[in-house]
């Protein structure tokens, strides 16, 4: 009989940081536990404490270098909600667009450069550097060529109303630091225009995937859960809106103010990560894990408002026969209609005149309080919580960020396709590759949900119940 | 009276110049390719293309492909008896980067064949590293390296001004 064994993933690739996965073997050589670890620690909470309060948004932005205009958005919504400042209208209609800038990019990078070479290239470990960007720079150019077009009109966005093309900083407590000029929009305008028909090719894309292979899809990594995020009049929702969960369902649980979330929400620590694990609240830790981000928004949403991404919201729900798609291959698919979301929503506000409104910003007083701000992030829900003395100094930061929401989902997802691949203790070198797809669904940011800033090579090592590896796997990296 | 021969015209069209400072602001030295680059465009105003950024990125593929002159200024890491050196970039003519398969680590050179093979186009390049030595986690760039960088400046403008 085979000794307990572990296997370590460590890091995962193709993901933003550095994490690894962890699968305990039982005696029988059967899958018995699994779970996903961010491995280093960052600390933004404890060492925001004693900044100033209009200094939370640059900060905060500093954490990712995927979603940083989230956080800066968050950010600033916590300052105004503490405050208790009404930004102006074309400051709230620029800060939508931003929202949709990083989306548009954050998505396309995800979709393209991470995602998709597994698809296109097969999910065997044989040829690494083909099964990364640069096989799909090589193996498939006019995709290639309208994934980095796509991307560059949503940083475009990013840089002209963010003021920088990766850290923005033009949101402040009050409104936006400038407001747009013309020539903007219609620089903006002209990249977004060609950026909805590479999104409708996406969404196609993702598509064709599935009707050539359904099953891949639905039996990859499949369990019921909640879902979470943000709805305005019911429908998908980014930047403003209330919080919504549904159950498996997708029947309503409950709808909260985003500033009550921590009688709906709470996290507790995990030994094996650097990473707390939220959870719902009135189920306790054990029942009330849920997802975020896109398989979540489009479970949870009852609508989408852009035409275009409407019409495939339809389409994708009838898969689900009307209930919550379970499968967590499926968070690809619903990622890119957000895609044509975030592009239709994009074509929408900078065709709006007021847009261009110089009125952005209000005066504001420093006062002491507590605010709560939040967004829909391309991996989830974003909150960020302060509380402030009469200067303006942070007395307490909680941030609860979308990888963490989403942690539990991602243990369930590698047991899940583990249990599918690895048995008697063999661990057939592709198996690992796929498990790593189980991860990449999430879109995983660990940079926000801790630390990183990692090499990129995928280590394995496999280990008895004592600790003695029995194996070890290595490949590429720098 | 000897014929006088009309001047030869010397007017070309103007470059399109892109100058690009790479670096991280919060990491010391690491950050003078952002000040340099920030004044290159206030000298020039729109006559030239100034962006920052944190490290070479494919998405800039395609605007290379549009552009007939690149700069790049970026701090310069490693044994320098000059206050600046000037690489020549160039494309590497693969879609593999030199290093690997790493996609957080992308080099000009690769960088400059997606341009090529993408979108058609590929600017003659230059990368101008001015020397640095402190790469601490700090928002200000140290002295030494500031004076390099003056130097740097005079020669970028030059660089730059030729094109124009």
């Amino acid at each position: 009989m085979p000794e307990p064994q572990t296997i370590k993933i460590d890091p995962i690739t193709r993901i933003e940081g550095h994490g690894k996965v962890t699968i305990k073997l039982g005696s029988t050589g059967e899958v018995e536990e699994a779970f996903f670890s961010v491995a280093e620690f960052r600390g933004f909470e404890k060492f925001c404490e004693g900044r100033m309060l209009w200094e939370m948004p640059t900060i905060t932005s500093r954490i990712c270098g995927f979603c940083p205009v989230s956080h800066h958005l968050a950010s600033v919504k916590a300052a105004e909600a503490l405050l208790g400042v009404e930004i102006p209208p074309a400051a709230k209609k620029l800060r939508e667009l931003l929202h949709m800038g990083q989306t548009i990019q954050s998505h396309a990078l995800h979709f393209f450069f991470c995602a998709m070479p597994d698809f296109l290239t097969g999910d065997t470990l044989t040829s690494l550097p083909q099964r990364s960007v640069f096989g799909l720079l090589q193996t498939n150019r006019n995709m290639a060529q309208s994934a980095i077009k796509l991307r560059k009109a949503g940083q475009d966005i990013v840089d002209h109303v963010g003021g920088g093309r990766l850290h923005p900083v033009t949101c402040i407590p009050g409104g936006m630091s400038k407001p747009l000029d013309n020539f903007s929009r219609v620089e903006l305008l002209r990249g977004i225009m060609a950026g909805v028909k590479i999104a409708q090719m996406a969404v196609k894309l993702v598509k064709d995937l599935y009707a050539k292979n359904p099953a891949s899809f639905t039996s990859f990594a499949s369990f019921p859960s909640m879902y979470m995020s943000l709805v305005k009049d019911g429908k998908l929702e980014l930047y403003d809106g209330i919080i919504r969960l549904v159950d498996e369902q997708g029947a309503k649980v409950c709808e909260f103010e985003p500033a009550k979330y921590l009688e709906f929400i709470q996290e507790q620590p995990d030994s094996r990560s650097w990473t707390k694990t939220p959870y719902f609240l009135p189920k306790g830790s054990q029942g009330g894990f849920y997802r975020v981000a896109p398989l979540a928004r489009l479970n949870v949403a009852e609508g989408i408002s852009t035409p275009l991404a409407q019409v495939e919201y339809q389409e994708y729900k009838m898969l689900g026969g009307g209930k919550p798609l379970e499968p967590s291959l499926f968070y690809h698919y619903a990622r890119m209609i957000e895609l044509l979301y975030a592009v239709e929503r994009a074509k929408e506000l900078l065709t709006d005149q007021d847009i261009l409104d110089t009125e952005v910003r209000v005066p504001v007083k420093r006062q002491a309080g507590e605010g709560v701000g939040v967004v829909e992030a391309p991996r989830g829900t974003l909150f960020h919580h302060y509380t402030a003395d009469s200067d303006g100094r942070i007395l307490k930061a909680n941030l609860v960020v979308s990888t963490a929401h989403n942690k539990e989902a991602i243990n369930q997802s590698i047991k899940s396709v583990a249990k599918t691949l690895v048995k008697g203790g063999e661990i057939p070198e592709k198996s690992l590759n796929r498990i790593e797809m189980a991860v990449r669904c999430y879109d995983p940011c660990l940079s926000c949900s801790s630390h990183a800033f990692g090499k990129m090579p995928l280590e394995i090592t496999v280990e008895s119940e004592e600790g003695k590896v029995l194996s070890s796997y290595k490949y590429g990296g720098s | 009276m000897a014929e006088v021969k009309p001047p030869t015209p010397t007017h070309k069209a103007p470059s399109r110049v892109l100058v690009l400072g790479v670096g991280n602001p919060l990491r010391a030295d690491d950050g003078i390719g952002l000040l340099l680059v920030d004044r290159i465009a206030e000298r020039f105003g729109p006559r030239v293309k100034a962006l920052t950024l944190f490290a070479p990125d494919p998405t800039l593929s395609e605007e290379l492909a549009e552009t007939d002159f690149l700069v790049v200024i970026d701090a310069y890491y490693g044994p320098l008896t000059s206050a600046y050196t000037v690489l020549e970039l160039k494309p590497t003519g693969s879609l593999v980067p030199e290093g690997g398969f790493v996609s957080h680590i992308f080099d000009w050179g690769t960088i400059l064949t997606v341009a090529r093979e993408l979108f058609g186009g590929c600017p003659e390049a230059v990368l101008v590293g001015v020397r640095a030595g402190c790469f601490d986690i700090r928002e200000s760039v140290s002295p030494s390296c500031m004076k390099d960088a003056e130097e740097a400046y005079e020669y970028l403008v030059g660089l730059i001004s030729e094109r124009l």
